[in-house]
């Protein structure tokens, strides 16, 4: 059991475990995701998909189709000729890729959308998809990305030379100087794996056009707001007419934060056919062609002196990023963003990078938990694992020698990221201590049931707060920016909030509410949080990004500040006070200093909307008690480490995880429990990525596990118990000093993960990953390499 | 992912379900438990035109002692194998096989006999009824056949069981007195099919030298594999660890594994062989215990 | 060709006119519009579609709604009882065992049917009966520790009340 502390300041609801609001109808069975809700008159679409990677369209054949007696319509390129997305905006050396809804005369993965047929239930649509016929020129599919990068290569879009889509340098310090007097350098090449996100809930549209011609889409979408302003861009409908409802939602992780074809092929075929249409993904689908993550090429370098001092680092990342730029975030957001977070918790100064997205025939990669950074923090740590082995000194003791210190804030990062704030030292004294990690350390790592111990640690920083300055700062215009929210206090006292965020498992719903009772004073239960519909909520970008504390937070406490200073100028009134005598808690306002001189907010609030002979004269003050502000935060950084200790069976290479620390500091926590919530998940989808997840692509660009039967993720038998702690530096620089979480583990516990199992395998010589997945395979691999090398 | 159209029989009993068969075309199955012939339907991999089900007969699940082993009707659920105490008390190794057969909530649904006809080689059941010696019963409108284990598994997901044939029961052989048992298999998840996987049967005499062995792998080849060269290695033999590895290391020679998106045929080769040496250790160990 | 079903949900007699490869979730979904049952991997993988068939936790998405013929069927939907939420699902709750709740249905059935068989689970029991559901978002240690202070709530006969 972990210790919460409550956070300093604390009042009545910020930093409480309350129970979330969301849970009874889950619970029951009662919440309604998109597949649950049905309308009158529904009828389903599924879509004829590529089994080719890379082939020419010869011909497609509807006549068998068509006649089915069922069939309601079909759709291909021909009918929405042209349609697609691009995202052009972004600094660096872009070349904008189009993501057509349908595939035209190419297609270029397996999966992409051919046809969409329409009839009453998806059984009856799939037998219809399956009269289809497709014929297929094939063409060499594009596999590996340096092969793509070569001169010459076969393209995947005739117009991007080289596959290379997008490309950056950057350059810091004195890099040459840094590698000249390094005692060390480490040279890596490491691959981590492509994955998925993989949502419980797979990804499911309706679309309904009425016949005022109003549109109605509900969408298993992270960014309700950004689809219905997209729809109207990318289909030229009236915006004021769209309404996007994002319903109860089965998890996201960044995958969700894409708009994808599916989501302007529903609303083109119900305006076309005056029918609500209905496509919920199946889990086959959803593996072909709902967005992949991760998969990224680094040839990392790393400058170190004898005495665990890093000088400076060297990376060139290539993303293998698929076949087009999934809108908005696009390939780009692996390599680019991944690079932008090499330095970490450490102070040198040199650095030089290169970041390459490059096109291949495969299902795009994009945003996934921990997107880019993933990738980048593993190369590097695997690098400064290697370095500790070969130098004899403790990982933990080089992260001592080159961390930021807690004087040193606000600190500018190689990269030129501004980090607020922080205690790293803290943090990481914490985390040897929860573990035993120096005690594990010092005993033997061979084990009297003949497995292999090995103790990992890791440590990291994570830019939260995705609002326009941290978007930039990663490379990023354009697309992120500020959020809003509107806070209104009824006549009867009772509060809602109409919030920009949306969660689909963050609890959004819960803590949102617990920042507007305690800005305004109110209780809990008496404020309602109203999200994930456009026609009742306030722009905002969405939750994604651990950024919903932060910025969601932020425009709560300030709507919500608005109305609690105008409610106490109307108490004022009323009350023959001093505005700044009075106070409000749990709902009743005292005069300080005189506790019998006290009214209720709903004695107040009716008054404000009912009273004229009491209220203040609404020349001065008007009688609504509602706000609507915007914040879009300045940068803040969290940071933390984790620890994993493991068993590896020197045989089989099996990996049993017996043990994982976790310590954070998110700043100013909301609520404890869900950050721990957060925390432990992203534990859970960060050990996936080290241990078991990897979709594999063969030569001829098929997917060989397109199903949960061969995608593995982790289940309860594969982790253990998770031990949490917190570290509270509150950020100086945020409204309400918090920090964001989420993401935290996947920039993290993997590399923990790594670093233990070279730490396991340290009995046969310096051994370190260097991909992911780090299954029996590589494993057995490792312990091979080491027999080859004697 | 829907299953396509196909039309349906409910049979009242086996006998029914295999005059159902010869009636009903070449493109008719038997649905036992479904729980993997469903999964196929839903990625539409497999389309049969007719289906008869057994699912719901009377008396589906069933587990007869007999003298010298036990008798295990076709539909019988895995969990209520898993469950039975005869079984448990007489077959503990087939008990612990069973509870490595996928998740609970499938093995309330899935069969015995769905089980071994759909005879998926990295399957525990396919190996287990070559480690006790099984024989198949296996009936049709023109009568009955019985049929050993080592001859029943023919390559991938194919057994001798005809289109117009009908598994009905199994019986498992019991081991004799003084005997042990070890099981090992990897997998890279608890509840997934196994990488590879060995169990073995060691029975000694008062002397504690081997006088019977079943070595039986699965995961390693088109069908489940018995050793018998890696079983003649143990007869006559006291229990050292040189001659665990070498019965284990005759193993590797008889594998032929398949590399997947997990591991490398190699891998398998390997492991079958650690896990071997595992698996007879446990079996020796429990033998002398009941010595 | 269309079939007849007819079996009880809930406590209630269902009898319905479908075509044979209807399956059990989708019955359940969109002919009797229990929604609580979810579909998330199609192949009997992630346990989001678990429901009790005579007692006993089953994948509705590899089952036929012919299958389930004669049988009693209990879904989410009827594991409270008169307003009160099960102790399983009040654990649920109160430990935060559910974060995006699209596997929780599933995940509440199989640890009803878990501790009807042993009522008092040690976490590695837990674990273990676990392995056919998956969660994405909770890392599963408050499912787990939900389960466990669920068995020490759970009065005798309530670990019986699915009406199965």
């Amino acid at each position: 059991m972990s210790s919460v502390p409550r956070m300093k300041g604390a009042t009545k609801h910020i930093g409480i475990s309350r129970k979330r609001t969301e849970d009874p109808l889950i619970l029951m069975g009662k919440a309604k995701y998109v597949d649950d809700i049905s309308l009158p008159g529904q009828v389903e679409v599924a879509f004829l998909r590529s089994s080719h990677a890379h082939a020419d369209i010869t011909r497609v054949n509807l006549a068998k189709a068509k006649a089915h007696p069922d069939c309601i319509k079909i759709v291909t390129a021909a009918e929405m000729d042209g349609g697609s997305v691009t995202y052009s905006d972004h600094q660096g050396n872009l070349q904008p890729v189009a993501t057509p809804f349908f595939a035209g005369e190419k297609v270029r993965f397996v999966g992409e959308i051919i046809a969409a047929v329409v009839a009453p239930t998806r059984y009856i649509a799939e037998d219809i998809v399956d009269l289809i016929e497709v014929e297929y020129d094939p063409l060499p599919v594009i596999f590996d990305v340096e092969e793509a990068m070569k001169p010459g290569a076969e393209l995947v879009h005739e117009e991007i030379l080289g596959n290379v889509f997008f490309s950056n340098i950057f350059n810091k310090g004195d890099i040459n100087k840094a590698f000249r007097e390094a005692d060390l350098i480490v040279r890596e090449t490491i691959n981590t794996g492509r994955t998925s996100a993989a949502p419980m809930e797979t990804r499911g549209v309706i679309a309904h056009w009425e016949w005022d011609d109003t549109l109605t889409v509900w969408s298993s979408t992270q960014t309700p707001y950004p689809l219905r302003t997209n729809i109207a861009r990318f289909l030229h409908f009236p915006e004021q007419n769209i309404r996007v409802i994002a319903p109860q939602v089965g998890g996201g992780f960044g995958q969700k934060a894409h708009l994808f074809p599916e989501e302007f092929i529903l609303p083109w075929i119900s305006k076309d056919i005056r029918k609500p249409v209905k496509w919920i993904e199946d889990r086959r689908e959803h593996m072909l062609a709902a967005a992949q993550a991760k998969q990224q090429t680094l040839h990392i370098e790393l400058a170190i002196k004898k005495d665990g001092t890093i000088l400076g680092l060297k990376n060139k990342a290539i993303g293998d990023c698929g076949a087009y730029s999934m809108f908005p975030w696009g390939g780009i957001i692996e390599p680019a963003v991944g690079n932008t977070g090499l330095p970490g918790a450490f102070n040198f100064q040199n650095i030089q990078y290169e970041s390459f997205a490059v096109l291949t025939n495969k299902m795009c990669t994009s945003a996934y938990r921990g997107v880019g950074w993933s990738a980048a923090v593993f190369a590097r740590e695997m690098a400064v694992t290697k370095a500790a082995l070969l130098l004899k000194i403790d990982i933990a003791d080089i992260y001592y020698r080159n961390f930021i210190k807690k004087d040193e804030f606000p600190f500018l990062s190689a990269t030129n990221q501004t980090y607020d704030s922080g205690d790293y030292h803290q943090v990481l004294d914490k985390c040897l201590e929860m573990s035993d990690y120096r005690k594990l350390k010092a005993q033997p790592r061979l084990l009297k049931n003949g497995r292999l111990r090995g103790i990992g640690i890791s440590f990291f920083v994570e830019p939260t707060a995705w609002g326009s300055r941290v978007a930039e700062e990663s490379g990023y215009r354009g697309i992120t920016t500020h959020d809003s929210a509107t806070v209104e206090m009824d006549p009867t006292g009772t509060v809602t909030v109409k919030s920009g965020q949306f969660g689909h498992g963050q609890g959004t719903k819960t803590t949102m509410a617990q920042v507007a009772a305690e800005t305004l004073g109110v209780r809990f239960e008496d404020v309602r949080v109203l999200e994930g519909d456009t026609a009742t909520g306030s722009y905002g970008m969405g939750t994604f990004a651990s950024r919903s504390g932060v910025i969601g937070g932020g425009t709560v406490i300030r709507a919500a500040t608005d109305v609690r200073n105008k409610l106490l100028k109307i108490a004022a009134h009323v009350m023959e006070a001093n505005a700044a005598d009075l106070i409000i808690d749990e709902g009743v306002v005292y005069v300080k200093g005189s506790p019998d001189r006290h009214m209720t907010v709903r004695e107040l609030a009716h008054i404000t909307y009912f009273d004229r002979f009491r209220r203040p004269n609404t020349d001065e003050v008007e009688p609504i008690l509602s706000s609507k502000r915007h914040y879009d935060p300045p940068e803040t950084y969290a940071n933390g480490s984790h620890c994993v200790v493991i068993e590896l069976d020197p045989q089989t290479g099996k990996i049993d995880i017996t043990r994982i620390v976790a310590v954070e500091d998110c700043g100013v926590m909301i609520n404890p429990q869900i950050v721990e919530g957060q925390m432990r998940g992203g534990i859970g989808q960060g050990i996936g990525m080290a241990l078991l997840e990897s979709l594999e692509y063969d030569k001829n660009g098929q997917l060989n596990n397109a199903s949960f039967m061969d995608f593995l993720m982790p289940n309860a038998c594969t982790l253990p118990d998770i031990d949490c702690a917190h570290i509270v530096t509150p950020s100086p620089v945020t409204d309400g000093g918090f920090k964001g979480c989420g993401e935290a583990a996947m920039l993290s516990v993997h590399c923990a993960f790594g670093n233990a199992v070279a730490d396991a395998l340290s009995v046969y010589g310096v051994l370190v990953p260097t991909s992911t997945p780090i299954g029996p395979q590589q494993v057995m691999n490792l312990i091979g390499s080491a027999n080859e090398q004697r | 992912m829907k299953p396509a159209a196909f039309d349906y029989h409910r049979a009242d009993n086996l006998q029914h379900a295999c005059e159902l068969l010869s009636s009903s075309g070449d493109d008719s199955k038997i649905l036992a438990g479904g729980q993997t012939l469903i999964a196929m339907m839903n990625f539409r991999l497999a389309r049969p035109k007719v289906l008869i089900d057994v699912s719901n007969i009377a008396d589906g699940n069933q587990v007869l002692d007999e003298d010298g082993g036990i008798r295990i009707r076709a539909t019988t659920v895995q969990r209520f194998v898993e469950n039975s105490e005869s079984v448990q008390q007489r077959f503990p190794l087939l008990c612990h096989a069973i509870e490595h057969v996928a998740h609970f909530q499938i093995r309330n649904k899935g069969t015995i006999g769905g089980n071994l006809v759909n005879a998926d080689p990295a399957s525990e059941l396919p190996a287990m009824s070559l480690a006790f010696d099984a024989e198949f019963d296996i009936i049709s409108v023109a009568g009955r056949r019985t049929v050993s284990a080592s001859e029943f598994f023919v390559t991938y997901y194919t057994t001798v069981v005809a289109p117009n044939e009908v598994l009905s029961s199994i019986r498992f052989a019991e081991p004799p007195k003084n005997s042990g048992w070890g099981f090992h298999e990897v997998a890279r998840r608890a509840g997934d099919y196994a990488l590879a996987g060995s169990s073995a049967i060691v029975t000694l005499d008062a002397a504690g030298k081997c006088t019977r062995a079943r070595i039986a792998l699965f995961g390693v080849a088109a069908t489940p594999v018995r050793a018998t060269a890696a079983e003649d290695v143990l007869i006559g033999e006291a229990y050292s660890e040189d001659l665990l590895k070498a019965s284990a290391r005759s193993v590797q020679s008889i594998l032929d594994p398949e590399s997947d998106v997990h591991v490398t045929a190699d891998y398998r080769r390997s492991v079958a062989e650690v896990l071997t040496v595992r698996a007879l250790n446990d079996a020796f160990r429990r033998a002398k215990a009941v010595q | 060709m269309s079939i007849t079903v007819s079996l009880q949900v809930n406590g209630r007699n269902v009898s319905e006119t479908l075509e044979p490869q209807t399956l059990l979730v989708d019955f359940l979904r969109n002919h009797l519009r229990l929604t609580g049952t979810h579909v998330g991997c199609d192949t009997s993988q992630c346990g989001a579609c678990v429901v009790h068939v005579d007692g006993l936790a089953v994948k509705s998405c590899t089952l036929l709604a012919a299958q389930a013929h004669g049988t009693q069927v209990t879904t989410i939907e009827g594991l409270e009882t008169e307003g009160r939420l099960h102790p399983v699902q009040e654990a649920f709750r109160s430990e935060h065992g559910l974060q995006c709740g699209f596997c929780t249905p599933g995940m509440i059935m199989s640890a009803v049917a878990l501790l009807r068989r042993n009522p008092t689970p040690t976490e590695a029991q837990v674990r273990e009966g676990l392995e056919g559901n998956i969660c994405r978002c909770t890392g599963y240690h408050n499912i787990v520790k939900a389960i466990l202070t669920a068995s020490t709530h759970m009065p005798a006969q309530s670990a019986q009340a699915s009406r199965s």
